[in-house]
């Protein structure tokens, strides 16, 4: 989250579901932003980063719009923006609730294929 | 490795300063930890344990941060106690092993790991009397001399205090409490109560039953801005199953989406959500308020 999704700092925490009853695989992520931050192109660029690994990962999806909660002492008088993702399989070989290895998966496949076509371009 | 010899019937952990974090919202001062500290040595507690409600690097937006570093907070504890020992509670996924080396390095020197039940087998996690009995003595006949097994009780359903006398008889030996029942949901089996039960009972647990009275109503109580109760949403946490440590994610979520907390509890219940998942309070907040 830090190195390559830019944040100052990152935590990632792991949770583990059991498979009975199975759950479709969610994510929440949580980003401290400033109390006068542009809400709206926040919102946007949330929307417009789904849209585009949706284009590898057609089961990637937004549970509700962003969440933006006001600043609170807690929170050092930050203001915070909550993200409520989805991750569904395509269920090829894996089942649709094995979404975070479906998403693996998608995301190698697709660096892959952007590399192959960054040789085929250098190349032609 | 074998396991540490007992100074009385039962050694009893107190977990106020980490349980108890919970119920203030991972807000606890170092003057606090440092009072409490201070009177669990008089009363003869061996083992006082410290960290973040969700363990050791549990700060964070979903579990809530700590108002000071849990670090510096076992440091203090470490620094106040002259008898008592300060252990720390890792959760795996949560914390890491730089956490427990910080740990440490701030004079931690006894480690619980916790994990939820569903991590470790699918078993339901709560249960009263008859089956708490049935598991103590499972648990202690397959573990036999080569640990102690160890019970922490909570007070949802009221039956923190008799599981633990029942455990004593089944031959567990660590029993965890927190003075004013300071915990998730509807508190821990108090310390206090405990130091008093065991005393009429005659089981020996190295603690003068008075100090850990006077700690709790002198030193705890006051510091309190909200006493562990079994109101209504606390009970539906035992009732339905749900995680203790959701409640005031739940009320803040019923309050901001206009829902009430019961209800969202009952769905995490129905849902079985386990620790981790406070996110998903939001969500069925935000859901339900959307169906409204």
């Amino acid at each position: 989250m830090a190195e390559v999704g830019g944040a100052t700092r990152g935590k990632a925490i792991i949770i583990l579901n059991p498979v009975e009853p199975p759950m479709i695989m969610r994510d929440t992520v949580f980003c401290m932003i400033g109390d006068d931050a542009d809400r709206a192109a926040i919102t946007a660029s949330v929307h417009e980063m789904v849209a585009a690994v949706q284009e590898y990962v057609p089961g990637y999806t937004l549970r509700a719009e962003p969440q933006f909660d006001e600043p609170t002492e807690a929170w050092d008088g930050h203001a915070r923006v909550a993200v409520f993702l989805e991750v569904k399989g395509n269920g090829d070989y894996l089942p649709p609730f094995a979404g975070n290895l479906d998403i693996m998966t998608a995301a190698a496949a697709r660096i892959g294929e952007l590399m192959a076509r960054a040789k085929l371009e250098a190349s032609a | 490795m074998t396991r540490p010899v007992l100074r009385g019937d039962v050694r009893i952990i107190d977990t106020t300063l980490r349980d108890g974090s919970h119920a203030v919202a991972h807000r606890s001062t170092e003057t606090q930890v440092r009072d409490t500290v201070r009177a669990h040595d008089a009363a003869g507690m061996e083992w006082i344990e410290v960290s973040h409600g969700d363990g050791v690097g549990g700060s964070s937006f979903n579990y809530g941060f700590s108002g000071t570093d849990e670090m510096s907070l076992i440091n203090a504890a470490r620094e106040e106690a002259r008898r008592a020992k300060i252990a720390v509670l890792p959760v795996p996924g949560i914390g890491t092993v730089d956490d427990l080396k910080r740990a440490h390095d701030a004079g931690a020197e006894m480690v619980r790991v916790a994990t939820h039940c569903t991590e470790a087998d699918v078993s339901p996690q709560h249960f009263a009397v008859d089956d708490a009995r049935a598991r103590f003595e499972a648990l202690v006949a397959e573990v036999g001399d080569e640990a102690w097994v160890g019970y922490h009780g909570h007070q949802n359903m009221g039956l923190g205090v008799a599981n633990s006398v029942i455990a004593h008889e089944a031959g567990v030996r660590y029993i965890d409490g927190s003075l004013c029942a300071l915990g998730a949901g509807a508190g821990n089996s108090p310390t206090e109560v405990l130091g008093a039960v065991f005393d009429r009972l005659g089981v020996a647990t190295g603690l003068d039953a008075g100090l850990l009275l006077d700690a709790a109503e002198e030193v705890v109580r006051p510091y309190l801005s909200r006493w562990p109760k079994m109101d209504r949403n606390a009970i539906v946490q035992g009732w339905a199953g749900v995680y203790s440590s959701f409640l005031l994610h739940a009320e803040r979520a019923a309050e901001r989406y206009k829902v009430p907390a019961h209800a969202i509890l009952r769905r995490c219940g129905e849902r079985g959500y386990v620790g981790g998942q406070e996110d998903m309070i939001i969500a069925i907040g935000l859901a339900e308020e959307q169906t409204t």
